[in-house]
């Protein structure tokens, strides 16, 4: 009796206040608001909805052929190497590797942000040799400097622009130096006005626009032919030579079109047209390339499919080389620091 | 004998189940883009000085010196040994976590619990701060930096 009773006891010691049976419990009370300001993430403030593509998308300063309408954040840096082949990846893919061995034009491009809604960049393409008459043995040859200053005026989201708007919509002002090995060079003033907006759940980003270059220039690829525009320089030497073809005009304006399409978190398809609206122009229909881009949020590499071997400002505005195709295999990784 | 036996049994009861408070972590992040945050919790006396580090949420060592109240506070007072015992994997966007700390000697007066949130080219959220006690009943947080809800609860 008495062993049972213990047992019992035992039992009953289980059921102490110092072994609580599981309960469902209140969840613990809402905390104190934070003592300070932290510095709030301005996308999380914003209230915009954020989707797995949305911070990818809306990084690009810069599209294949031209500027975007966002602007870097304050202080960030930005460069970016883009590489196209001058013949075509038709041509001998056995022995130029799609057109990529040699006759390249590359672009080196740096940019900042040194205050809010300001992008300042600076991008150099390599040479174009003039038809003019050879200097000491060599041929003349300019390269292009682009220095374009841009201003983003509206930010879809209220972000990064001087005001929330529609869409993002940015001004671009700047000059295409083309600057010569043999003598000073010339410039182009450049002009233009960029807008964008991303649409169905920030998947696709929708860019049009007004540009003009006051003094464009067109280096044909696939040998530098009669299709070129010729500068300033070659004009008055072709025609000592009895060439027959003189541009009648030198400044060339033009709509840009641009689609990007995230497929997922890190990859989307692009496409940029550039249609010449007035002024110079290839005959050659629009400027077009088409790819595909996969982004790792601090990096964009992206493949290009393209009808001009040009990458500077003022002479990716002049239409492309040949009437629905598109001939030039070509290449950029950008870095966001 | 049967009755010593369960004499025993009931007086060895209360100290057989007494064990170390656990803080339990119930974190959900919000919906976003890019790189998710990084989120470290650590426990400083109230002048300041560095206890130890509970949870980092994120095992990517070479970014913790970006967490810069954290960093700072543990330099020199923390091994790395001690620390990698309580690191743990990145919540991703709008993802749900349960992390359980062992707080053995920390829900005392005069600690508090700091958390730090911070996200590449984002916001810095390190200004949390909760005063601790013995029966201290834990705490909800809402919309809080990239924390759309942390609930921290105390099993005793």
């Amino acid at each position: 009796m008495s062993s049972r009773l213990m047992l019992l006891l035992g039992f009953t010691a289980l059921l102490a206040p110092g072994a609580e049976v599981t309960k469902a419990k209140a969840p613990p009370p809402p905390a104190p608001p934070a003592e300070e300001e932290d510095q709030a993430d301005p996308m999380l403030a914003s209230g915009s909805p954020m989707y797995p593509w949305t911070d990818n998308q809306r990084r690009v300063v810069h599209h294949w052929f031209l500027p975007g309408a966002t602007s870097l954040p304050e202080g960030d840096w930005y460069y970016r190497i883009s590489h196209v082949a001058r013949d075509g990846y038709d041509r001998e893919p056995r022995t130029n590797l799609f057109g990529l061995d040699d006759n390249v034009k590359m672009g080196l491009t740096l940019g900042w942000s040194p205050i809010k809604a300001v992008t300042v960049t600076v991008q150099r393409i390599n040479g174009r040799d003039l038809a003019v008459e050879d200097v000491d043995g060599g041929k003349v040859q300019y390269d292009t400097f682009d220095v374009l200053a841009k201003f983003q005026l509206l930010d879809q989201r209220g972000v990064r622009g001087w005001r929330k708007g529609p869409c993002d919509l940015s001004l671009i002002a700047g000059q295409s130096l083309m600057f010569r090995n043999h003598g000073n060079g010339d410039g182009s003033l450049n002009l233009g006005v960029i807008a964008e907006r991303d649409v169905m759940e920030d998947r696709l980003r929708l860019g049009v626009g007004l540009v003009r270059a006051g003094l464009s220039a067109y280096d044909g690829a696939i040998g530098h032919g009669a299709g070129d525009k010729l500068m300033p320089d070659e004009q008055d030497y072709l025609s000592a030579q009895g060439a027959p073809y003189q541009p009648a005009e030198l400044a060339t304006m033009s709509i840009p079109l641009t689609a990007r399409l995230a497929i997922a978190e890190h990859w989307c398809l692009l496409g940029e047209a550039i249609i010449p609206v007035q002024g110079w122009k290839t005959e050659g229909g629009p400027s077009l390339a088409t790819g595909f881009a996969y982004n790792t949020n601090t990096h964009e590499f992206a493949f290009i499919l393209t009808n001009t071997a040009n990458a500077a400002f003022n002479s990716v505005i002049t239409g492309g080389s040949k009437v629905g195709s598109l001939p030039f295999f070509a290449f950029s990784i950008t870095a966001y620091l | 004998m049967r009755s010593l036996l369960a004499l025993a049994f009931c007086l060895c009861e209360p100290f057989a189940l007494a064990a170390d408070p656990v803080l339990v972590f119930d974190l959900t992040m919000v919906e976003g883009s890019g790189d998710a945050p990084m989120i470290v919790a650590w426990v400083e006396k109230t002048d300041g000085t560095f206890v130890r580090s509970l949870h980092m949420f994120n095992k990517d060592k070479k970014y913790y010196k970006e967490m810069l109240t954290w960093a700072s506070s543990r330099e020199g007072r923390e091994t790395e040994k001690e620390l990698d015992a309580v690191v743990g994997p990145t919540p991703a966007w709008g993802s749900h976590q349960v992390v359980r700390v062992p707080v053995p000697g920390i829900l005392e007066e005069g600690m508090v619990l700091r958390i730090e949130q911070r996200k590449d080219k984002g916001g810095h959220y390190k200004k949390r701060k909760l005063p601790l006690s013995p029966d201290w009943p834990g705490a909800t947080l809402t919309k809080e930096g990239y924390l759309a809800n942390l609930m921290i609860t105390v099993e005793r």
